[in-house]
């Protein structure tokens, strides 16, 4: 009886630790290889959150998103701090009260880096593994 | 097809005709994004105790349509800086005839300003700029002692709005000025509210978890109070003493002297004109599984009015979790305390009630009987003591679930105590409700 209560604490321990959840694949913020801003996680959601138009250095940003996969729910729980239910509820209001409007979704991570790359406004995120040499990394989220 | 369904389908054609006729050089353009949002609410009164209309449009019986909307909203992209946005919502309580609350086109000066020029909603609370999407909260509808007492949500004329980013804030600011006229039921009262000279600004600031917003307005605002019918007897009487009652023995009633007091009395009774001061607080946090919202306001009307108090204080405090995914529970304390125009009150009784002895005491029959139907200064301040006061203290427990990314079902349950027209007058009222809140 004590044993299995061990061995039941410990499975619970690693649980809560994560040792068994998936690992998580890094996912890299992107801008166009010309735009030269820098940004903290603040200003990063505040641009996603529709607060801030502008990179601290002047110029506009366009937020792109995706539209799912698990990029998007890193991105998610990592910077915009919120829940995918909270997120819809939180656009609802902005968009309704003409406040601003959802970043426009893209449907892979390949579309985001090819509109980041032709666009100099753009702002995008993607798996760090699809970095290549026609976007600058702004940040990597672990 | 049910009635239910051809209302709906005849809201949604007319609400498309409305949007599409509103603007229609607005077709031609390129861009154009549609987007909508409904709400089904069915809500039951479950005590005794209560009126009709107490608890907002609910009673004993069940009301499954007064609560419901229909919101299209069009935005059209004119050129990158310039746009063009429609949206028109149709309220069952209205039988579902559309109304529009923005009608506007925008000005991107830079990314930071922004001009738009039409009718657009005032943002006046926190909620109030989308007080009718119920998927963006976490309520049925938002609390009613503070979204419920401006009778108004748009403003036609100019706003502007300036958003930056002071150090580690965002900052927002929303100035407006312009006209307003809606259409006000309440009170057995129905005519419209007309707010003249109507100008205030917002200031919300947020950082992280923590949001802050200031608001004042103000504005001339006029109501024509004769579609009561008893403020339009009372205001009868008063323009046929206004216009001498002849007792051959008394001589005029009321005499000269009085007669020009009996003009400054009916214009303080009635809503003309009357300025109106707007303040109002809020401040949210948001920690993620935990957050609150607290908002208070206060409105001065500056004269004296029969059908509005001198003051109205209002606030609530929204208290919520978010416990597991796609659950939102809030527990919301509201209330609000109006105070009458004593002094409205005070002078009528010091006018009339000589006047109406005087005429009592008349041989003259016709000067009697309006003698006898003048309201007395009692009657008066009772009438005055019911339009004018309201306190009240309400609880609302409301579970949201997220069960689609653009579908929400709501249940709440509602508890009000409310005192009107001075001591003895209580009411208890309680309701559920249920709805379904619907972006698309």
């Amino acid at each position: 009886m004590m044993k299995s209560c061990t061995i039941f604490a410990l499975l619970a321990a690693c649980l809560l630790c994560g040792v068994f959840s998936p690992a998580y694949a890094s996912v890299a913020v992107i801008v166009h290889p010309d735009n030269d801003s820098t940004l903290n996680e603040r200003q990063l959601r505040n641009i996603y959150l529709g607060k801030s138009r502008v990179f601290p250095n002047g110029n506009e940003a366009t937020a792109l998103d995706l539209s799912e996969g698990q990029a998007r729910r890193q991105f998610i729980a990592k910077v915009l701090k919120r829940s995918e239910a909270n997120l819809n509820s939180y656009w609802a209001r902005m968009l309704f009260s003409s406040q601003g409007q959802p970043p426009r979704e893209l449907d892979s991570e390949k579309a985001v880096k090819q509109a980041v790359a032709e666009n100099r406004s753009a702002i995008g995120y993607i798996d760090a593994d699809q970095v290549d040499e026609s976007v600058r990394v702004l940040m990597t989220l672990e | 097809m049910s009635r239910l369904q051809k209302v709906a389908r005849r809201s949604a054609i007319s609400l498309v005709v409305a949007a599409f006729c509103a603007l229609p050089c607005v077709a031609m353009a390129a861009d154009i994004n549609f987007a909508g949002f409904a709400s089904m609410v069915y809500g039951k009164t479950i005590t005794d105790d209560d009126k009709e209309g107490e608890l907002y449009e609910m009673s004993n019986d069940g009301e499954y349509s007064d609560m419901n909307l229909l919101g299209l909203r069009m935005d059209s992209n004119l050129r990158d800086d310039l746009s063009v946005t429609v949206q028109a919502v149709a309220y069952g309580k209205n039988d579902y005839d559309p109304e529009f609350d923005w009608a506007y086109a925008t000005i991107e000066l830079d990314p930071e300003w922004r001009l738009s020029v039409g009718r657009t909603r005032i943002p006046l609370f926190m909620y109030s700029s989308f007080q009718d999407v119920g998927f963006a909260y976490p309520w049925i509808k938002p609390p009613f002692a503070v979204y419920g007492v401006p009778q108004f949500k748009s403003v036609d004329g100019a706003q502007l709005q300036y958003r930056t980013n002071l150090g580690q804030w965002v900052s927002n600011i929303q100035g407006w000025i312009g006209n307003t006229e809606e259409r006000l039921q309440e009170n057995n009262l129905d005519s419209d509210l007309i707010m003249d000279r109507n100008m205030g600004a917002a200031w919300t600031l947020e950082r992280d978890w923590l949001t802050l917003r200031a608001v004042y307005m103000q504005a001339d605002s006029s109501i024509d109070l004769t579609s009561n019918p008893d403020l339009a007897a009372l205001d009868g009487l008063m323009q046929m003493m206004i216009g001498y009652v002849y007792d051959p023995n008394i001589g005029k009633i009321p005499n000269a002297s009085a007669q020009s007091a009996l003009i400054d009395l009916r214009e303080q009774i009635n809503w003309e004109d009357n300025p109106a001061k707007y303040y109002g607080l809020g401040a949210s946090v948001d920690f993620g599984v935990f957050f609150a919202t607290l908002e208070g306001s206060y409105i001065d009307i500056e004269d004296p009015t029969i059908a509005a108090p001198e003051t109205l204080e209002s606030y609530y405090l929204m208290l919520g979790t978010r416990p597991i995914q796609d659950w939102t529970f809030t527990l919301t304390i509201s209330g609000d305390r109006d105070r009458e125009h004593e002094q409205l009150i005070e002078n009528y009784d010091a006018l009339m009630t000589p006047l109406i002895a005087n005429m009592l005491s008349s041989s003259d029959a016709q000067t009697q009987y309006i003698g006898s139907q003048t309201p007395t200064g009692d009657e008066f301040a009772a009438t005055a003591l019911n339009l004018q006061r309201y306190d009240t203290l309400g609880y609302t427990l409301t579970a949201r679930w997220d069960f689609h990314r653009s579908a929400a079902v709501k249940f709440e349950f509602l508890d009000k105590m409310r005192e009107y027209g001075g001591d003895g007058n209580k009411v208890r009222p309680q309701a559920f409700r249920v709805g379904l809140d619907l972006v698309f």
